[in-house]
């Protein structure tokens, strides 16, 4: 009965990372760095799958010794925890991966505050279990990796004319968008994208409220209902 | 089991000592397990960084054979061809950008002219930095020597036209090289440092200890002269800070 149970509620913490509560596009959590490493896709990718790893670990960590920590020094410990699962990464980037190493530069080692990390620590993985707990983070970095990925493409394309450094529109007849790689830019992408996530949710809610109506067709349609 | 026990922890408000103990076991743990990963990590991540080196230099003056370390000059070479002739010289320079120092390798042949660079280090603003690291930008200035080195905004002919939005980057690339440029110039006039010509830096990169004794220079006894003290007081911050972390 309870691994019948687990298995929807594991797929709901994957798409609430992701969609539900994506976030930067719905939360509008760690919004520097998603604007700092952008200018490029690939950066991004690095960064991206920095934090999924990061909140991952640090989410079952956390979880692990949840029952240990006095309240009182949760947050130092959870910190401590994340700074252990930063430094990994940044010692096994500098290893093997020495160009996204540098690309990232100062902003890998801030993954340490970054402010979606902490948050899902104390809100979630310092009151669940281990699994749940590792989902949550895993979907949670995989919402940040798709927002970075996404914002990344989309301001290189626009800046540089070229997608992971691919030349897609030659420069001969392309004046790249200079403003879509400044820190302006990746701000107005980013709202540009919330707001393209709104409309989707509220598209999605409208359909959920259809499909409701539909089941008990009393009402008029949802359909008339503005947009949001 | 553990549970009930951390029923009881929560229930009894724990001691200071229970506090410092918890932390001090928290980042000693981390800071242990780090050290261990570490310890296999930063060899692969030195060697890494000097075959990327090596590599750059490679690029930079293609026809060398090899590359010989220019004695009181940190990060200069001189590129040698198959016969020990020199052809060209690898320069490390810096100047102050828009967010602190960019950090240059530079080729420069031997009609003291720049032959190409990259940019191993820089602050700028992400995206507009790495323009300036880009072939398109590069091309403006190769072949170019001190005589010609004069930025434009508007496009003039013969000048090198500033990047969009990053002239400050701009001429502090090319303040860098100019440096380079002089620097190079000035002691190639006063003759390369003396050294044994037998054994040319194949390698390229770190000390060469043979050569050190040959010709004594006063920037190696420095390393020395530090008190021993003043060493073992460095050392221990960076253990706390390593726990710390």
């Amino acid at each position: 009965m309870s691994a019948q149970e687990k298995k929807p509620e594991i797929r709901q913490l994957l798409s609430d990372g992701i969609f539900a509560k994506n976030p930067i596009f719905v939360l509008a959590l760690s919004l520097c760095p998603a604007v700092a490493v952008t200018s490029e896709a690939i950066s991004a990718v690095g960064m991206g799958a920095a934090v999924v790893y990061v909140l991952t670990m640090s989410s079952i960590l956390t979880s692990i010794f949840r029952n240990f920590v006095p309240a009182k020094i949760r947050v130092p410990v959870y910190i401590t925890i994340i700074a252990f699962n930063v430094t990994l990464v940044q010692l096994i980037m500098m290893a093997f991966f020495p160009a996204i190493f540098e690309a990232l530069g100062v902003y890998l080692a801030l993954v340490v505050v970054f402010a979606i990390i902490l948050a899902r620590l104390e809100v979630f993985a310092s009151k669940n279990k281990v699994i749940p707990s590792a989902f949550d983070g895993f979907g949670m970095g995989l919402g940040f990796f798709f927002g970075l990925l996404v914002i990344g493409i989309i301001r290189e394309f626009l800046g540089s004319g070229t997608f992971f450094g691919m030349t897609i529109i030659p420069e001969e007849n392309f004046t790249p968008i200079l403003m879509a790689i400044l820190p302006p830019g990746g701000f107005i992408v980013i709202g540009l994208l919330i707001g393209l996530f709104n409309v989707i949710g509220s598209w999605r809610e409208r359909k959920d409220f259809a499909d409701a109506a539909s089941a008990s067709p009393t009402k008029e349609n949802a359909a008339d209902e503005p947009a949001a | 089991m553990t549970t009930n026990e951390a029923m009881a922890h929560e229930v009894k408000e724990p001691g200071l000592f229970k506090l410092v103990a918890i932390m001090t076991a928290t980042t000693t743990l981390a800071g242990i397990v780090l050290g261990i990963i570490a310890f296999y990590t930063m060899p692969i991540a030195v060697e890494n960084d000097r075959l990327r080196r090596e590599k750059a230099r490679k690029e930079l003056l293609p026809s060398a054979a090899s590359f010989q370390k220019i004695e009181g000059h940190e990060g200069w070479f001189v590129g040698r061809d198959d016969d020990g002739e020199a052809i060209g010289y690898i320069a490390r320079t810096s100047e102050k950008g828009y967010g602190g120092s960019i950090v240059i390798l530079v080729g420069i042949d031997n009609d003291f002219k720049i032959m190409d660079y990259r940019i191993i280090q820089h602050n700028e603003t992400p995206g507009l930095g790495e323009i300036a690291k880009r072939e398109k930008f590069r091309k403006k200035l190769k072949g170019r020597g001190l005589g010609n080195m004069e930025i434009t905004k508007r496009g003039e002919e013969g000048k090198i036209e500033a990047i969009t939005g990053a002239t400050i980057t701009t001429v502090a690339v090319v303040d860098a090289l100019k440096k380079a440029l002089e620097g190079i110039e000035t002691m190639v006039a006063k003759g390369i440092p003396e050294q044994n010509p037998d054994t040319p830096d194949k390698k390229g990169e770190g000390d060469t200890p043979k050569q050190k004794s040959i010709i004594p220079k006063k920037v190696q006894p420095a390393d020395t002269t530090i008190p021993a003290k003043d060493t073992e007081k460095k050392a221990e911050p960076q253990k706390e800070e390593e726990a710390k972390q």
